[in-house]
Order: structure tokens, then C-alpha cells, then sequence
């Protein structure tokens, strides 16, 4: 069942990085083509670095968290981890996920709210050119609510799953590099 | 009690220095210690960008709100943004702005509707062209690389045929240090006590580009307003006016001692010739007439001729004024900003219902 | 519970909860949240939710990381690094430690033009890390090299931060510039002496190359050494002739290693788009810890932490030596918590007049700070540096070992703070030439 749902999660999570990584490689080749025909012909183009702050970088931080999640990549510190008894490393994996779904779930209701509100008032920047950003805001609550279901599923992993700690343990990356 | 007040300025920004920091102290002597408030600056609890929202939330009982970052926010200030052309005395600008900011209908409606309490205005200096090599004419300012501070700016620059750049203050610097900025568009206190670009600059441009006005120097949270006394709102009001004043003649001042630390630092003052003085007042007359026309399309506000009327007419009384004062004399000019527009506030009322 | 007594509680619960495994975003972030529910209200809490994660991310000087970070990915992806360090270590490989400190030496002089610590950490933690791991250098070595020679993007010169002090201070920014460059030189002078010394006396550390070569093997290895070099003379150069800004240089960089990997024919498809969707992972990883340190240094400054503990410590000082060691102890010990920029603000307004009273020269006072704001890019819990390196090396490297390894660094830095406390002319030298 859970698997089904995990699966179902990983999906979306795939989609959203998709997007988030089409949107890095757009910040690379808007801002090379900025710098060219600002040196070439000193006509930058208008609004670069308002697209690059409220698009780009909005959605390459927001929309990779759940499949940074699913593959149980946050940061965190293990040291004492390791020296605690099974129950105990039990105990504080939900601890850790209740704390994410606390966390991610008040990050996703307010801006949500935000979000709403920015495309109320047809949020925008003034730069060299107007730029309408309420779209970007979108961004966040999409990434946030889909996080705070990777994080309910894992929640749920631990307390009900006899093998929670394989679950939880995160997937190396594809390009790591070798282990010495 | 202990209030937190927020402007996103740098410590060290005339605004913050009198509007916060010397503001704070003196509200609080005022009061006997009945109101304190503790300033954040510089960001470091809400950014310029976010004090209107965070002032309306309640993270900070007052703060300073820069229109022109918040055009979808506050379409009908930023009028006040793009009429920056018009003005050419930064206190009576200043004046007028916060006067048209009371008693304007449309304004007062405009801060309501943001969750928030007007408590009155600025202006910066009259912008001039600082840059690295010399602009005196309008050829020399053609194909620039300009660092532009707003729609106005961008309009002129575009119209001056230069290139219009935006940059954060803090790219200004090494912008104009290694030449991917020509010029900044600036009033002259970024040269020693703003930005320090004096440090990289070589020539200043007195050209007259306007003055800029948009936004507010405080703002209240509407629940710290209503719970305080109306003897502390007039107390308060009081103190704005003074802190008002205070904080042009010190603008004044600056500009007057940033030239010549420019000047010392070997930045040298250009007098613009006849070309690109025409350029600029050509710009003026259709950019004034058509004012209307464009913010009801850009901005997508209803008619905003009584807001523009009402400023030009506000602005000309204050110059009027201003003649009949000593301009240093910042107890005179609190003087008259309290006659003139805060005396006639009802403490009672104001902002309360 | 008064202000202060809240803000301390904060502490030790994300300590307390970091410790039991919860990722550090969430809990500084959540910490944060709470801590400032109950200084001021909820409404003004939802209100730091509403400001922070969105107005922090959305900011054009950022965007840098993710694009240095790509940058690196590519590089080690398609093997731009290999050549170089292959040959370094044939011509430099009996020199112990010597791909650590060439690191260094690399890594300041991309720092000189980044102006930015975390953005030189992110180009070169991928770039530098995985050759170093191959050569069996120990990791807390190799990650600590970096994120600690990360850190003189802000003290050689251009440096955001250094602009910053400049203009809260009312010190001149281009004194502030000249006067870092020895300092950051001395910086990295120290490291490498650090790591030549270790690395000498325990030779697992970074195993050195006994293997002799032939002249025809040395000549081969030379043949691919230029694709890291011309990258990264590429980004120093264009920034220095005004081409491009610090910040465009992250972009630029990025598509300099896709152009050079196409030239070598080494690019497939797959690999780029493999390193564009763990750049993704980085970022948002990364950024997620960077809000929360947002967050928690409102939180920090609500509860009016550093302003009471600078205001308790500093004003009844008259000695300089001791001054200047208890505000090192104070940036060091606030710094663990508190972002640099922020720190800046909560503390200068106590610290500045008191050194003003003292005559204390605020060029020399402004390279000591930059030093110790620098040693929080690397100090646990909060220290963007490691974990931009961290978020850019996964699993391979545990958290534990990069701070272990960053700790030996944070001690020369003590050394070099000493050094820059007792011979001033090591800041004001050239300054006072340039007048
Ligand atoms: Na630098
Ligand atoms: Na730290």
C-alpha cells in the first residue's frame, strides 16, 4: 500500500525537479545571453535579473524538496545517532518527521495564503521592465504541501514498517563520487 | 513598554539615523520611557521589501516603507515615484507628500487597505548622473551603462538613448570599480556617507533629475496604534514632525558635505551644458502631461489627476512657506509641519476607527 | 520567561533536537518559528513566514550557488579535473599534503574574485573534493581545505561583505579592500603550513606519491591539465576586465565547463542533465538550511541575545587585547548561530562606539571582523560553507567529518586573528601605501 503511494509521490516529486532543473539550465543561458549582448552590443536584456531572482531561483529551491525528501537527503547529524539503541533511533525518526510535517506544513499554509494573495493583487517587480512575478510564488506551497506528504509517508514508515531503517537511509546519488 | 521598530536601511542611512535611531530616543525621553522603541536595521529583522507586510503582521509596530519595491502593493504611491521629475526641493517635496498622504482619501485608503497607519513621508535629494568618466553633454550619456532607480529613471534613461541597468546598492560599487556601470543615477550622499562610490567615481553631473518620495517613514501597525493613548499619538505626531525636519536639513547638509568630500577624493562636479539640460526639460513637459495617461495604464489605477493636481498645487504651497522660515532651523520647520498638517489631526480619531 | 531567556531556551532545544538526528533546516526553522511566536505573537510569526523564505530566495546575488554549483558538478562529471590533478599529483604528489594546499592557493584566488564565501565554496567542493578522496587523502582533510579556503572570498578583496561594514561603519571600502589582501594571503599562508605540518607528521592523512615517472608519462599527463585552468582564468579574468559580475560569473562558469567538455568531446546528454537535477538537489537542500539560519537569526535578534551579551561583556573594557578577545569570543560563540550580516547589525552599534573611544582603527577593526565572520561560515550548527559542500557531495562525506576537519582550521584562523591583533601593519600596510 505504502509503496503504491511512494511511488505515486515519486512521480510528482520527478515532475516537479524536471522543472526545476529546466528552469537552472534557463538561468544559465538567460544570463549568458545577457552578458553577451550586454558586452557585444551594450543591450542588455531588460528584466534578466528579476526573472533569474523570482523564477529561476525560486523553483530550484522549492520544487526539488520532495524528491530531496524521498530520497531522505536533508542534512542532518548522525553522530549521536549512531550511538543510541534501536527503539531510541525509532523514537527520534519520528521525532524528526513529526518536526518536518510541523515545519513543512505551517511553511505550506502560509504561503499558500501568500501566494493567493500575490496573484490577487497581480504582484510584479519594477526593474528596467515591469515583471509579473505572482506566478514564482506558486512555487513554494507546491513544493511545501508535497513535502509534507513525502513526510507523512515516512512518518507512517517508521511507526508501522519492520524494515523503517532501510527506508529512511538516504540513496546515494547518482554522480557521488567513489568511496576511498 | 518595548516596541520593536524596523527600517531596512543601513545603520548608518539619514532615514534610519533620524527617522529611527535618533526618532526612537528622543519618543522615548518625550514619553518617560512610556514608549520605547528598539530599532532593527539594515535588514537584519525585515528587509525594505517586506516592512510594509511585516508592519501590517505586527513583527514591528512601526516602519519604513520604499513604494517604489512594492508597485502591485501601492499603485497609487508609486505616482508619487514616477513624479519624481517634478520636484526640485526635497523639503518641500517632502512636505507636501505628507500632507497629500493625510488628507487624500484615495491614499489614506490605499494604507488601510495594506493593514497599516500612515505616519508620514520623505524625500531623498535632488538625483544627479555620478559616473566614472565625464557626461556633460547629451552625446556623452548616449550608450551608457546607468544604474537606474526606478520607472521614472528608466524612461529618462531610455529617452537619453543610455543603457539602464539594475543593480543592488552593494553591486554599485565594484560595478562602477571595474566598468560594467558607467554611471549611477544618485543623489549625492551615495558619494561619501551612502554607498561610498566617491571612492570609485571621478565626475558628478548636476543635473536636476527630481527627487524621490514614494512609500512613507513610518508606518503603524493598526493594533499598536489603537492601543496606545491619544496622548501618545499626538506625542508621536509631535515627534514625526521633528524627526521630519530634522531629517531634511539633514539631507541638506549631506549633500552639501558629500560634494565636498567628493571634491576631496577627486571627484569632480560637472555642470551640464546646454544639450542635456534640454534634453531633461523636454522630457519634463511630456512626461508631466502625460502622466495621467500612463499610470492609469501601467499601473492600472483609476484616474489619478487629483493625487498628481493635488501634489503640484501641495508643493507649491510648501515652497511658498518655506520662503518665509530659516531652512536650518529644524525646530521652524517642525514648527510649521506641525501647524500645517499634524495639528490638525484629531489624535482621537486618526487611524483609530 | 523574559526575552532573553527565550532566546537562550532556543539554543539549547535546536542543539537538543539537531543532536537527535532532525535535518538542521527544520529545526532552526521551527525553533525560530516558535521562539518568535512567544517573544512577540503568532500573527507577527506567520508574518516571518511570509517575509523570509520567499524575499531570501528571491534575490539575484544569490543566484550565484546553484550556478558555481553546477559548475562543479559538470566539471567532475565530464572530467575536467581529472587531468590536472593527475598531473599535480606526478609533480607535486611528494609534497605532503600538496593537493590540499594547491587547493587553497586555487581556492583564494577564485575567492579574490567571487567576493562571495559560499559561492567559492560551492565551485570548489566538487571540483577539488573527489580528486583529493582519490588520491586518499583522509576527508576531513579534504573537506575542510575547502570550505575553509572558501571562506576568503570575503577577506581578499571585492567582497560583499567588506562593502556591507563599509557603509554601516562609515569606513572607507577601498581601504577596507587594499587591507585584506595581506591578511587574506597571510590566511591562506597559514593553512597551508598547517597542512604541510599534519600531513608530514601522519602521512595517512594525505598519503604522498611514491611512484617515479618516466619523462614521456610526465609529458603525457601534461596534455590534459588545461580544461580546470582555462576555466577557471576564464571566470577571473572576464570579472577583472568588467565582462561580467561576480554574480554572472556563476552562469558563466556553468556554460565555460559544457563549452570545454563539448571541445573534448566528453559531454553526453545524460550526464548533463544528471548534473542539472543534483545541482536541483543541492540547492534546495542547502537553501532549506540557509532560511532557517534566516529565520533563526530574526529569532537571535528579537530576543536581543547578542546586543545584551555584547552591552553585559564589552563596555567596561579598557584594555585592547582583552577587548578585541572578548568580541572574538563573542563572533566566534555568536557566529555558531547568527548569520554573518546580521551579526554585523545586532553587535556593531554596541562594539562601534566603544572602539571609537578607544581610537581604534576601524580598517584594521573591519579585517578582524570579516575573519571571525568568516570562522561561522564553518562553525556547527550553522555553517553555510560546510553545508553547501555537504549538499554538494552527499553520502560520500559525513557531516561529523567536515566539521572534525574544518575544526583544525577554525585554529589557524585563531593564529592568523592573533597575528592580525599583534602586527596591525599586517592589515594597515598597504592601505596607508595606497594614501
Ligand atoms: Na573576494
Ligand atoms: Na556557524
Amino acid at each position: 500500500m505504502d509503496r503504491a503511494i511512494e511511488s505515486g509521490l515519486r512521480l510528482l516529486s520527478n515532475l516537479l525537479i524536471a522543472v526545476a532543473g529546466i528552469c537552472l539550465a534557463l538561468m544559465m543561458v538567460h544570463v549568458i545571453a545577457d552578458v553577451a549582448l550586454k558586452y557585444v552590443a551594450n543591450a542588455p536584456i531588460p528584466g534578466t535579473a528579476e526573472i533569474v531572482a523570482h523564477y529561476y531561483m525560486v523553483a530550484a529551491v522549492f520544487l526539488p524538496l520532495p524528491l530531496v525528501e524521498l530520497n531522505n537527503r536533508a542534512i542532518f547529524v548522525d553522530l549521536f545517532y549512531h550511538m543510541m539503541r534501536p527503539l531510541l533511533q525509532r523514537a527520534s525518526m519520528l521525532l524528526a518527521y513529526g518536526a518536518q510535517i510541523a515545519f513543512f506544513g505551517v511553511l505550506a499554509w502560509q504561503t499558500s495564503h501568500d501566494a493567493m494573495a500575490a496573484y490577487a493583487k497581480g504582484d510584479l517587480v519594477e526593474g528596467i521592465i515591469n515583471v509579473i512575478i505572482w506566478p514564482g510564488r506558486f512555487f513554494l506551497p507546491i513544493g511545501f504541501w508535497l513535502a509534507v506528504a513525502v513526510s507523512i509517508l515516512r512518518f507512517l514508515q517508521v511507526l508501522t514498517r519492520r524494515d523503517w531503517a532501510e527506508v529512511t537511509s538516504p540513496t546515494p546519488g547518482d554522480s557521488a563520487p567513489e568511496a576511498v | 513598554e518595548t516596541y520593536q521598530i524596523n527600517v531596512g536601511w543601513a545603520p548608518t542611512h539619514i532615514i534610519t539615523k533620524n527617522a529611527y535611531t535618533d526618532f526612537a530616543e528622543s519618543v522615548k525621553k518625550a514619553s518617560g520611557g512610556n514608549l520605547t522603541f528598539e530599532v532593527f536595521t539594515g535588514g537584519s529583522l525585515l528587509s525594505t521589501k517586506d516592512t510594509l507586510g511585516g508592519v501590517a503582521n505586527g513583527v514591528a509596530v512601526a516602519g519604513m516603507v520604499t513604494g517604489a519595491y512594492l508597485p502591485a502593493d501601492l499603485p497609487l504611491d508609486n505616482t508619487g515615484a514616477d513624479m519624481a521629475f517634478v520636484a526640485d526641493n526635497p523639503i518641500a517635496a517632502a512636505f507636501a507628500w505628507t500632507e497629500l498622504n493625510f488628507v487624500n482619501q484615495k491614499l489614506q485608503d490605499e494604507w488601510k487597505k495594506n493593514g497599516v497607519v500612515f505616519g508620514g513621508g520623505y524625500s531623498t535629494p535632488v538625483y544627479n548622473f555620478i559616473c566614472t568618466s565625464e557626461v556633460k553633454s547629451a552625446d556623452d550619456i548616449k550608450g551608457k551603462k546607468v544604474r537606474t532607480a526606478g520607472a521614472a529613471h528608466v524612461r529618462f534613461a531610455e529617452f537619453l538613448e543610455a543603457v539602464p541597468v539594475s543593480v543592488s546598492f552593494a553591486e554599485v560599487y565594484t560595478g562602477l570599480q571595474r566598468g560594467s556601470l558607467d554611471c549611477a543615477m544618485a543623489d549625492p550622499t551615495a558619494l561619501v556617507s551612502g554607498f561610498k562610490i566617491a571612492e570609485v567615481a571621478k565626475y558628478i553631473t548636476m543635473l536636476p533629475m527630481g527627487t524621490h518620495f514614494s512609500g512613507a517613514s513610518w508606518v503603524y501597525n493598526p493594533d499598536f496604534w489603537k492601543s496606545i493613548s491619544a496622548d501618545d499619538r499626538r506625542l508621536l505626531f509631535d515627534q514625526m514632525a521633528l524627526a521630519q525636519a530634522h531629517m531634511q536639513i539633514d539631507y541638506n547638509a549631506q549633500v552639501a558635505e558629500n560634494l565636498k568630500g567628493g571634491e576631496a577624493q577627486g571627484v569632480k562636479i560637472v555642470e551640464p551644458d546646454a544639450s542635456l539640460k534640454g534634453k531633461l526639460a523636454e522630457f519634463k513637459d511630456s512626461y508631466v502631461a502625460t502622466l495621467p495617461k500612463v499610470e492609469m495604464e501601467s499601473r492600472k489605477v483609476e484616474d489619478p489627476t487629483d493625487i498628481i493636481q493635488g501634489y503640484v498645487e501641495l508643493e507649491a504651497k510648501w515652497k511658498k512657506l518655506l520662503e518665509g522660515v530659516d531652512n536650518t532651523d529644524a525646530e521652524a520647520l517642525a514648527g510649521l509641519l506641525k501647524k500645517e498638517v499634524f495639528d490638525k489631526l484629531d489624535a482621537g480619531t486618526y487611524g483609530v476607527n | 520567561m523574559d526575552r532573553i531567556e527565550i532566546g537562550s531556551a532556543g539554543i539549547v532545544v535546536a542543539l537538543l533536537l539537531i543532536g537527535l538526528r532532525v535535518p538542521v533546516g527544520v529545526v532552526l526553522g521551527l525553533v525560530s518559528f516558535v521562539g518568535i511566536a512567544s517573544i512577540t505573537s503568532m500573527k507577527a510569526a506567520w508574518g516571518i513566514l511570509t517575509a523570509i523564505p520567499y524575499s531570501f530566495i528571491s534575490n539575484w546575488s544569490l543566484s550565484a550557488v546553484p550556478m558555481f554549483l553546477l559548475m562543479g558538478y559538470i566539471a567532475s562529471q565530464v572530467g575536467l579535473t581529472r587531468g590536472l590533478f593527475s598531473s599535480m599529483r606526478m609533480f607535486i604528489g611528494a609534497i605532503p599534503g600538496g593537493l590540499a594546499s594547491a587547493t587553497v592557493v586555487a581556492s583564494a584566488l577564485f575567492a579574490s574574485a567571487s567576493g562571495s564565501s559560499v559561492a567559492t565554496a560551492a565551485a570548489f567542493s566538487r571540483i577539488a573534493v573527489p580528486e583529493m578522496l582519490r588520491s586518499g587523502y583522509k576527508a576531513s582533510l579534504a573537506t575542510g581545505a575547502v570550505a575553509a579556503s572558501g571562506t576568503l572570498g570575503s577577506l581578499i578583496p571585492p567582497s560583499v561583505l567588506m562593502i556591507l561594514y563599509g557603509i554601516f561603519t562609515g569606513t572607507s571600502i577601498g581601504a577596507l579592500f587594499v587591507g585584506g589582501l595581506l591578511p587574506g594571503i597571510l590566511s591562506a599562508a597559514v593553512y597551508i603550513a598547517m597542512i604541510t605540518i599534519r600531513s608530514w607528521a601522519d602521512p595517512s592523512l594525505a598519503p604522498v606519491v611514491r611512484e617515479t615517472y618516466t619523462r614521456e608519462d610526465r609529458i603525457a599527463a601534461l596534455k590534459d591539465t588545461w580544461p580546470l585552468p582555462v576555466l577557471i582564468i576564464g571566470i577571473l579574468g572576464g570579472i577583472f576586465a568588467g565582462v561580467f559580475s561576480p554574480t554572472e560569473a556563476g552562469a558563466i562558469g556553468a556554460g565555460l565547463a559544457i563549452l570545454i567538455a563539448l571541445f573534448r568531446r566528453s559531454l553526453s546528454m545524460p550526464a548533463l542533465s544528471r548534473a542539472i537535477i543534483e545541482t536541483a538537489e543541492g540547492t534546495s537542500t542547502v537553501f532549506i538550511i540557509a532560511i532557517g539560519a534566516s529565520m533563526f537569526s530574526v529569532f537571535m535578534g528579537l530576543s536581543t541575545l547578542p546586543n545584551a551579551l555584547s552591552g553585559a561583556l564589552l563596555p567596561h573594557v579598557d584594555n585592547i587585547y582583552v577587548l578585541i578577545a572578548l568580541i572574538s569570543v563573542l563572533f566566534i560563540v555568536l557566529g555558531m548561530f547568527v548569520e554573518s550580516i546580521s551579526l554585523m547589525l545586532l553587535t556593531l552599534p554596541v562594539i562601534q562606539p566603544i572602539l571609537t573611544g578607544m581610537n581604534v582603527d576601524m580598517v584594521w577593526f573591519g579585517i578582524i571582523v570579516i575573519k571571525l565572520l568568516e570562522i561561522g561560515l564553518i562553525t556547527p550548527p550553522v555553517g553555510l560553507n560546510v553545508y553547501v559542500m555537504k549538499s554538494s557531495l552527499g553520502d560520500q562525506v559525513s557531516l561529523t567529518q567536515m566539521f572534525k576537519g574544518a575544526f583544525w582550521f577554525i585554529l589557524m584562523d585563531i593564529v592568523t586573528l592573533a597575528l592580525l591583533v599583534e602586527f596591525p601593519s599586517i592589515t594597515l600596510l598597504l592601505p596607508q601605501l595606497m594614501q
